[in-house]
């Protein structure tokens, strides 16, 4: 009973997301958000604003989110369909991904290092 | 002969082999920690063998395995779970968060959209790389809706992280950054739930921020992506 009663919830907001995306995109043809995204933003809200309690959820979403990974073996092996693809450009999307992982590793670390450290000096964020 | 083909071409017999080979994998990572030994990544080869060994065709098998996607946008609703788990220690370093998200999004996405042309990419490759640093869902949602190859995306996605996991330790090291919520941001915003995996064997705090910039970075990965 309390898992199917997680598994309908999780479902329901992530119905009334897609719904959501589906009005957004009839009425705005050029907008584009993913219906997911609305269906976990209402359902943050509702769990911060304690309209909906985490036992309502958690097991369920605990499970998905913990073990995310499992749920993309079918588009991890579909990458047999794509092998000609790969091959040719295989060391040319190792080369972009290498540079480009890099670059964001320093833009990230340094940003969030001086963004702790302006906080410090104007004396907020600390314990 | 068509009863034993009708079992191997079921969906129990499909979803049964695809949590043995994705257990036989966490099982590797956690007996050698090796990143390169990833579940996704051990499953993936594992499959592929079996699929070789056995004879049975990718397009049946994929039919078989098919209700395993029927989670995957539950999955990115239900990521609202470890953000409201983790809301203290996300509204003490809401600012650094927020920053390290977006600065790395578009970090990633910018220098992929620039590089990938001049390494010779097509457009439909560019657009699989471009969501590489974003949690698996939201990359696949994101290459989806930049025209993009979802099995590419996933593929990029995986090694990406398994690069992080096994070379940012050692950079952390020795650019001296020490700071919890610089090497949580940090992994999280460029190597997802593999990165968070490593972070947490690092520090407990940098793994519980890790395990919410993944989320953010992934909101932000596609909010960007909806300017492309």
């Amino acid at each position: 009973m309390k898992i199917i009663r997680q598994i309908f919830v999780i479902l329901f907001f992530y119905v009334l997301g897609e719904g959501i995306a589906l009005g957004i995109r009839t009425l705005f043809p050029a907008v584009f958000i993913p219906g997911t995204l609305i269906g976990m933003g209402l359902m943050l809200w509702m769990l911060i604003s304690k309209r909906l309690k985490a036992e309502h959820v958690e097991d369920v979403g605990g499970f998905l989110t913990g073990n995310m990974s499992f749920f993309f073996l079918p588009a991890a092996i579909s990458i047999l369909e794509y092998l000609d693809i790969l091959r040719s450009s295989l060391f040319a999307i190792i080369a972009v991904v290498v540079i480009t992982l890099y670059l964001s590793f320093f833009a990230v670390a340094y940003s969030v290092k001086w963004t702790i450290a302006w906080q410090a000096k104007r004396g907020v964020g600390r314990e | 002969v068509w009863v034993v083909n009708s079992l191997l071409t079921s969906q129990a017999f499909g979803v049964f082999v695809a949590s043995g080979a994705y257990l036989f994998g966490a099982f590797l990572y956690r007996k050698t920690r090796f990143p390169l030994f990833t579940p996704i990544l051990v499953a993936t080869l594992v499959i592929i063998l079996f699929l070789e060994l056995s004879g049975i065709a990718l397009s049946a098998f994929l039919g078989s395995i098919q209700s395993i996607q029927l989670f995957l946008g539950p999955l990115i609703v239900s990521l609202a779970v470890p953000i409201v788990k983790q809301i203290d220690l996300i509204k003490k370093h809401i600012l650094p968060i927020v920053v390290g998200s977006i600065v790395g999004a578009i970090a990633s996405m910018g220098s992929i959209i620039i590089l990938g042309p001049l390494f010779g990419l097509t457009p439909e490759l560019v657009a699989s790389i471009i969501p590489k640093s974003a949690t698996t869902p939201i990359a696949v949602e994101v290459a989806d809706m930049l025209q993009g190859i979802r099995s590419i995306a996933v593929f990029v996605v995986v090694i990406t992280a398994v690069i992080a996991a096994v070379t940012f330790p050692t950079l952390f090291k020795w650019l001296k950054l020490k700071d919890p919520v610089v090497i949580g941001m940090t992994f999280g915003a460029n190597a997802h739930a593999l990165g968070t995996a490593k972070a947490i064997e690092i520090d407990p705090v940098a793994g519980a921020i890790s395990g919410i910039a993944l989320v953010f970075s992934g909101i932000a990965t596609a909010l960007i992506a909806l300017f492309l």
